[in-house]
């Protein structure tokens, strides 16, 4: 009965069924049921079996396809095909020539396919005619992203509904002016990550009557990213991805700590009904991750006040926020961000995989051998003011943090920035910390270190995504203005946690008076942080509840107000000092003790995975090829993807992010599988049957 | 002698014939023929367009089926359906604006009565 290993055992046992209740039901799964129903899709139209459509293009060339698939991927089709009764129905695609039916019908049934640089605007335009999902989302979205995103800002992202808020076919300007881009083509290009953000969103919208297809955006991703120009650092970047993505979906789950509770935190995702894809999903990570990052000391106050062991509280809403505000940002907020983000985030994953794997039984790097969450001492503001307090009344500040019970590094990071000096020689993660937090200043430069790193790595394939070269782009603009204000004038939890627009807003401002910006927005930085848990705690399984709580609201106006004294005196300080000297010294000694504060940053990370929602895995919204670098070169965005083989050895014409399809949608089915108390089905986990060999 | 032939004439054999059509199209009853652009489809008879563009006939002699789906590409729906009711009724009212590129579908389309009218209508107009 304890291992319910036996089939009929619940039905002997109770009577019920296999549905009784000592919960010894089970639960058949076919881990590769997606992939062999894909496969044998693939062998059944090259033979031509079972076909049941034939479709006719110019010069009298035919091909023949399943009406079932045509269906599934396009939208079109289903509409086309329901009412056409007939045992084999024809279609007639006049203009429309050979190589561009093949390619799309390849793309219909493989998820990909390689074409020529040339052949992609028409490609384009005929999957957008007939609707072929993926490469229409593509098509749409570009334009949706820039006249959404105004909307957005004034419409409280948290509080819409992702879905009806890029319904691409419910507006008709939208719609038409897709048309244009689609024709002029190079623009969607420029748009690279938000679209692909958008694209995932429109793909739930749509799907919503349809079952989710997790391999779509992906594919649009790796059909674009084959065609990089600056794919170079891309795609090394993606077979990282694409490991982690599948050490985390084998079965069975990751011997990490973490790997359950991000699994009962995904499938929490899933059950509330949203279909995230997998791109979302990675976004969602990389966001929450990126965000963890820049922790502050404060915010791991909040983070311990919360249930520890329950993941959904912050996780659950960080999805919507984050998404929402994210599609909000303007592509290149997305693009300069793009570089730290994406590394730090990278980075720590690998880092924090590292760190639990190897330190997790042993001793801890950095911060002795209590699970993460208890690493955090429970302080209040108090205890750190005074604790400051007492250090500028010349106290060590690692008396005063055993004093007050305040973290150490944390009082080492708010005492060195309010510029007290202390006996105590400066420790490295303040130092990391700060440049960290302070990277307002020198993010641009901030994204240095990295970006001549990658120029080493890079090449070699360590580069974690293609986004480094984006980092150098300063453009700045009335947008951002309007941006920054909105989130002033309201400063709301889910736009200020866009840490794309704090680093854009602090680049902007470093030609000008960047420190006093910089102050603010760092303000807003700290009061995202706080908002996100204040609202994680305060609505815990708060999918539903969209709008923060009276708490959070408070929690970050007191906490802006606070930052910015701080910056404030920071700024009086430092007035004398070379800021460009200070700015890039920071950054550097960072990258250099990459190796060694790894144990910290892991804990961060650590952190952050319970937060986010997916599994943590840097996701394809980094990976997007096109973007700023778009600008200059638009159409060499798009290269043939052949010359770069991915680690796993695949054939050649697999591109990297489609890769990650599969892992991702067994994934997925593994976590329902894994929490299926709720379905009757699947009541013992241990239990589940894996037809998979 | 000779025997007297008969000449019998339906006099209103052409507007039948048209009433007739655009019920049967109304209806979709016995068509044959799915037209489909701008993510929108419409049914047609393969007779009709066959007899009233050289176009679809073509196509339609080209690709035996018994109910094919045609597919048209840079067509928009208003001007198809204009385009079927032209084709069925032998006239349509198409708004100004629209005229210019709603003969150019015409003219792709090679609908008979209109394609032909789009020269002497452009060189009348420029």
């Amino acid at each position: 009965m304890g291992s319910g290993s036996e089939i009929n055992n619940g039905g002997n046992k109770s009577g019920t069924g296999v549905y009784s209740s000592d919960g010894q039901g089970f639960c058949l799964r076919w881990n590769n049921h997606k992939s062999n129903l894909v496969e044998i899709l693939e062998s059944l139209i090259k033979m031509e079996c079972y076909v049941d459509c034939t479709i006719y293009v110019d010069n009298h060339v035919q091909f023949k396809a399943h009406r079932v698939v045509l269906a599934a991927c396009s939208p079109y089709f289903q509409l086309i095909l329901q009412d056409a009764p007939q045992d084999h129905c024809s279609i007639i695609f006049p203009g429309v020539q050979e190589f561009e039916m093949r390619t799309l019908l390849e793309y219909i049934y493989a998820g990909e396919v390689n074409i020529a640089e040339s052949q992609i605007p028409r490609i384009m335009k005929i999957a957008k005619m007939l609707e072929v999902k993926g490469l229409l989302d593509m098509v749409d979205l570009t334009s949706n992203i820039s006249q959404q995103q105004h909307q957005q800002q004034q419409q409280q992202p948290i509080t819409s509904p992702p879905s009806s808020l890029f319904r691409p076919s419910s507006n008709p300007s939208v719609s038409t002016e897709a048309k244009r881009d689609h024709l002029t083509y190079h623009h969607p290009l420029t748009h690279s990550s938000p679209i692909i953000t958008t694209s995932t969103k429109i793909s739930s919208a749509q799907s919503s009557s349809s079952p989710p297809y997790p391999h779509k955006s992906p594919y649009i991703a790796s059909f674009y990213s084959q065609s990089t120009n600056n794919s170079r650092e891309l795609l090394p970047g993606a077979p990282v991805q694409e490991t982690s993505e599948e050490r985390r979906s084998q079965w069975p789950p990751l011997p990490l700590p973490l790997s359950r509770s991000a699994q009962s935190m995904l499938s929490s995702v899933y059950e509330s009904g949203s279909d995230m894809n997998p791109l979302k999903r990675k976004k969602l990570s990389s966001i929450s991750s990126m965000l963890m990052t820049r922790d502050t000391p404060i915010l791991r106050n909040k983070f311990k006040d919360e249930e520890p062991s329950s993941p959904f509280t912050d996780r659950s809403f960080d999805d919507e926020p984050l998404t929402g505000e994210r599609r909000t940002s303007p592509p290149e907020f997305l693009a300069d961000m793009r570089l730290p983000a994406a590394y730090l985030q990278q980075h720590q994953l690998q880092q924090a995989q590292y760190h639990q794997q190897h330190h997790g039984q042993g001793g801890q790097g950095s911060s002795g051998q209590k699970p993460e969450w208890k690493r955090y001492k429970q302080y209040t503001r108090n205890d750190i003011m005074s604790a400051i307090e007492c250090v500028r009344n010349g106290m060590s500040a690692l008396q005063a943090s055993r004093k007050f019970g305040v973290p150490s590094r944390t009082l080492y990071d708010k005492v060195k920035k309010l510029g007290i000096t202390t006996g105590t020689p400066r420790n490295r993660s303040s130092m990391k910390r700060e440049s960290r937090e302070n990277s307002g200043p020198c993010s641009s430069s901030a994204a240095f270190p990295y970006g001549s790193l990658s120029g080493a790595a890079g090449a070699f394939g360590l580069y974690p995504n293609q986004d480094n070269q984006l980092s150098q782009s300063q453009d700045f603009d009335p947008e951002l203005e309007e941006m920054r204000n909105q989130h002033r004038a309201n400063p709301h939890p889910a736009s200020l946690l866009d840490p794309v627009f704090l680093q854009k807003a602090l680049e902007a401002r470093t030609g000008e008076d960047f420190r006093g910006d910089a102050l603010h927005a760092m303000a807003l930085a700290a009061a995202a942080h706080a908002q996100l848990n204040g609202i994680g705690q305060t609505s815990p399984h708060a999918h539903g509840s969209q709008s923060p709580s009276m708490l959070s609201k408070y929690i970050n106006r007191n906490l802006g107000v606070e930052m910015n004294r701080e910056r404030e005196r920071e700024r009086s300080r430092s007035n004398g000092e070379q800021t460009s000297s200070s700015i890039k010294r920071e950054p550097v000694e960072e990258s250099d003790e990459d190796m060694d504060t790894m144990s910290e940053r892991a804990e961060n990370l650590s952190l952050s995975k319970r937060e986010s929602p997916p599994p943590v895995t840097p996701p394809l919204v980094h990976t997007p090829p096109f973007t700023t670098t778009a600008n200059e070169q638009p159409r060499g965005v798009i290269v043939p993807p052949m010359k770069y083989s991915s680690p796993r050895s695949e054939p050649s014409s697999t591109t990297p992010p489609s890769i990650m399809e599969q892992p991702l949608a067994l994934d997925k089915s593994e976590f329902k599988a894994n929490l299926s108390d709720p379905s009757p089905l699947a009541l013992t986990p241990t239990t589940t049957a894996n037809y998979d060999e | 002698m000779g025997e007297q032939q008969f000449f019998l004439k339906w006099n209103d054999f052409q507007n039948n014939m048209v009433s007739s059509f655009k019920h049967l199209r109304d209806e979709k009853s016995f068509t044959d023929v799915t037209l489909a652009c701008d993510g929108q489809t419409c049914k047609a008879h393969k007779m009709v367009l066959s007899a009233c563009s050289p176009y679809f006939k073509t196509l339609l002699e080209e690709n035996p089926s018994k109910h094919p789906i045609i597919i048209l590409k840079d067509v928009s729906f208003n001007h198809l359906q204009a385009i079927l009711e032209f084709m069925y009724a032998g006239e349509v009212n198409v708004s100004q604006e629209q005229l210019p590129s709603f003969l150019k579908t015409a003219d792709r389309l090679k609908v008979k009565g209109l394609a032909e009218t789009q020269s002497p209508f452009n060189k009348r107009d420029g």
